[in-house]
């Protein structure tokens, strides 16, 4: 998964519409990708909700390689490696943010306090995005 | 302008005044991006009234007024606007904001409203605004 060439060989066979390429390519992900859910899930342990974190991480892998398929059509000729990664940190970032609301809810502070560092994070990044948009706008 | 910091607090408030008796349907972070897109939209439509309320236009100076001393009532004639516009244009920006809502015919009580200031702060203002475009329509010969 770390080697950029194989998987830009992976993504062309899988444009070109290539099944085994794509399966391929969507198992190296979701291995490579469950490491990452494992790392981030750890930061939440009031999240396992009595889950192993194995399980819970399988699957938020499981959610979030659906959602890709569905996000990012391989066989798009417009589908993007990056845009893949950046569909995946979202769908994390929801599956977190929509439970650490219920707990937080319910008068969990150490939840709410993770809640809104992951909503200030989004923000910013989103605002920063948007007026850097508007901005090109009033240049033009 | 408010900086990016400023308009995600002001998000963050109101996102932390009301999560609580929301039910999210599609989740918490779509709902937060309604929230900083509204403050967002808030944050322009303030900035565009500012603008134009600091573009005090010819016409406005022909229907200025005032209940006490009027130096104004001298430049009511239409070939004096221009020199008038100039010199409204020479004020700083609180002082034009205040002449402008006086143009637009807002009381004494109203701009103080409007602007969240005290009465002496737009009394000052007014003062300060005043002598300015006396000052400024003497060098010009008008008065």
């Amino acid at each position: 998964m770390t080697d950029p060439s194989e998987i830009k060989h992976l993504i062309s066979a899988a444009n070109a519409g290539d099944k085994q390429a794509q399966e391929e390519f969507f198992a190296k992900l979701s291995v490579r990708f469950s490491k990452l859910i494992t790392r981030e899930l750890r930061k939440y342990p009031m999240l396992a909700n009595g889950v192993s974190l194995d399980k819970k991480s399988y699957e938020v892998c499981q959610y979030a390689m659906n959602e890709v398929r569905k996000l990012c059509p391989i066989s798009n000729p417009d589908f993007s490696f990056i845009h893949v990664i950046n569909v995946l940190h979202n769908v994390l970032d929801t599956i977190i943010s929509n439970s650490l609301v219920e707990l937080a809810k319910k008068g969990d502070s150490e939840a709410e306090n993770l809640l809104f560092s992951i909503i200030r994070k989004r923000l910013m990044e989103r605002i920063i995005k948007k007026r850097g948009r508007d901005t090109q706008y009033e240049n033009k | 302008m408010r900086t990016n910091e400023d308009l995600v607090h002001e998000a963050l408030l109101i996102i932390y005044e009301k999560y609580k008796d929301i039910d999210f349907d599609r989740g918490v972070l779509p709902w937060a991006y309604g929230v900083l897109d509204r403050v967002m939209s808030g944050d322009y439509r303030t900035k565009i009234r500012r603008e134009s309320i600091m573009n005090i236009h010819r016409d406005d100076v022909i229907r200025l007024h005032d209940n006490n001393e009027c130096i104004e009532e001298k430049v009511a004639s239409l070939e004096l606007a221009e020199e008038v516009w100039d010199a409204l244009n020479q004020l700083n920006n609180k002082e034009k904001e205040i002449f402008k809502l006086k143009l637009e015919g807002f009381s004494g009580d109203e701009i103080q409203e409007k602007l969240g200031i005290s009465r002496t702060a737009l009394d000052v203002s007014v003062f300060r605004g005043r002598k300015k475009l006396r000052t400024s329509l003497e060098k010009r010969g008008v008065l």
